[in-house]
């Protein structure tokens, strides 16, 4: 069709075109089977669209309600409240001493240090801060962070998910602020990962405390874990379950009893590049212990396919596994 | 969550990040609503539907193969999702025959329809065509305003109302004469 009839067309149904136009529309559908079925098809198209109910749905309301419920590791059991309150009126104590030691700060001296920007897109990267800490940011992080750190605090902001081993210095606490939580430390290494409306914070050692946007606070030690809601105001501690929350950086898994859903779930944290496939197996095919350190993809999947009695296959873009 | 059981295309993908789902959601959550809406004619069930349907893509993420252009993998499993909605909201009411008329769709509880007709998908299409595009459309078959008001309204000429239009039209005209419909 030319540009032409594509211009006479909505035209001629929305009753703009002059005599001569619509003349020439008529002669072009008369003039083959093609053209009428084009001319049919605009008709249809013409009147179906008429009294139409479109809007624009808010995606970014939606998506803070969906966001909170995409998790990357299995559900975490909520410890038990009363251990919790325990730990809240100690971070109480912690809250006031970080304050007055972070004060002077805050004061707006960041303009004069030379601050850098580094993301992650595609693969995993290793940032080292001038004070000898090491960050790994998964794929789509983004940190902040001053070249050098003057003399009081060592102060950066994150987006995404990041791995922190903070060089250990009891006079210059480490503080990570994000949009969704706060994360004040000395020296320690965790997980931290900053999602749409709340963050999660796994210790790997030492002691952390960790600050919702709305001022609540709980302190971490090493294997627990806190969830932070900034929609419904809620702040956590728990055990963390999950035995693979760093493997997105180690290639390391640890299966136990694990559902084969997710130790695909869990593998392509790792195995981005190329992930596998169940393919027409339900859940409850097969349950996985097993061990894997930096393995090749090709060797996971024998392991993993031998034990289920299942079988795997190169595709183009990703691996499949089905049944035998 | 269905498979994708035809040919394998090139460039399917399997949900790994988070924000491989991210991607998927701001641009296909406000068309999928506006389809979920002409089925279900009630806007907080469809966004709800909707919504759950990308929490179950992401948990299912490891048993799913998603089409390189999943326009039709999502408008099916959406279908598929209203339906089942439409059911529960029939089982609470006396009959099924009085549920059709309350929510004036019927269906049979039997046959999973994955066939969609025009008039279900021009919301879906028409919310995805450029913002610009989509407004003198929507101008003149919502508001049934005369391309000189259009004009007027927003400030261009007559010959880019025209324009736009045609874009509109063509664009619409694609999208339902690609291959996937018609195989779907």
């Amino acid at each position: 069709m030319t540009n032409e009839l594509e211009i006479l067309l909505p035209k001629y149904f929305s009753g703009e075109a002059t005599p001569g136009e619509q003349q020439t529309v008529e002669v072009w559908a008369r003039s083959s089977a093609e053209n009428y079925s084009e001319f049919v098809l605009y008709e249809v198209m013409w009147k179906e669209s008429a009294s139409l109910n479109v809007k624009a749905y808010d995606v970014y309301a939606a998506w803070t309600k969906v966001a909170p419920q995409i998790s990357v590791q299995p559900k975490a059991k909520i410890a038990d409240m009363r251990h919790v309150w325990r730990w809240a009126t100690l971070a109480a104590a912690a809250v006031v001493v970080m304050l007055l030691v972070a004060k002077p700060f805050f004061g707006g001296r960041e303009t004069e240090e030379q601050w850098m920007e580094v993301a992650a897109a595609q693969e995993v990267r290793q940032i080292n801060l001038s004070d000898g800490t090491l960050v790994w940011l998964n794929c789509g992080a983004k940190l902040r962070f001053p070249k050098v750190f003057d003399q009081g605090d060592r102060k950066i902001t994150l987006e995404g998910e990041a791995f922190f081993k903070v060089a250990s210095d009891s006079t210059k606490p480490f503080i990570i602020r994000s949009d969704a939580a706060t994360v004040t430390v000395l020296g320690t290494s965790f997980n931290f990962l900053v999602k749409e409306q709340g963050a999660e914070l796994t210790v790997a050692s030492g002691r952390v405390r960790f600050e919702g946007t709305f001022g609540e606070s709980v302190i971490l030690s090493k294997g627990e874990k806190g969830l932070c809601d900034n929609q419904n105001r809620n702040i956590q501690k728990t055990f963390n379950t999950d035995p693979n929350y760093l493997s997105w950086k180690t290639g390391i898994f640890e299966f136990e009893g694990t559902d084969l859903a997710q130790v695909a779930a869990s593998l392509n944290t790792f195995y981005r590049s190329k992930p596998i496939l169940l393919k027409d197996l339900n859940p409850g095919t097969c349950a996985l212990t097993a061990h894997f350190e930096g393995s090749k993809i090709e060797a996971v999947l024998d392991v993993l396919t031998a034990t289920c009695g299942l079988q795997w296959m190169e595709k183009e873009q990703h691996f499949e596994v089905t049944q035998e | 969550m269905e498979h994708n059981s035809g040919g394998e295309a090139k460039n399917s993908f399997v949900l790994s990040h988070p924000d491989d789902l991210k991607l998927l959601f701001e641009r296909f959550y406000s068309p999928l609503c506006n389809y979920a809406y002409t089925l279900i004619r009630h806007d907080q069930d469809a966004e709800d539907v909707v919504q759950s349907l990308f929490i179950e893509l992401w948990e299912k993420r490891s048993n799913t193969l998603l089409p390189a252009e999943p326009s039709f993998f999502l408008l099916r499993a959406t279908k598929n999702r209203a339906i089942d909605h439409l059911r529960q909201k029939a089982r609470t009411l006396e009959t099924i025959s009085s549920a059709e008329e309350v929510i004036g769709y019927s269906y049979d509880p039997n046959q999973v329809d994955t066939t969609h007709s025009m008039s279900e998908l021009l919301p879906f299409a028409i919310d995805q065509l450029p913002p610009k595009t989509r407004e003198v459309l929507l101008m003149s078959r919502q508001q049934e305003k005369s391309y000189k008001e259009i004009a007027a309204a927003l400030e261009i000429s007559v010959k880019t109302v025209e324009g736009q239009m045609s874009r509109a039209f063509r664009i619409l005209r694609e999208f339902f004469a690609s291959e996937a419909l018609k195989k779907n």
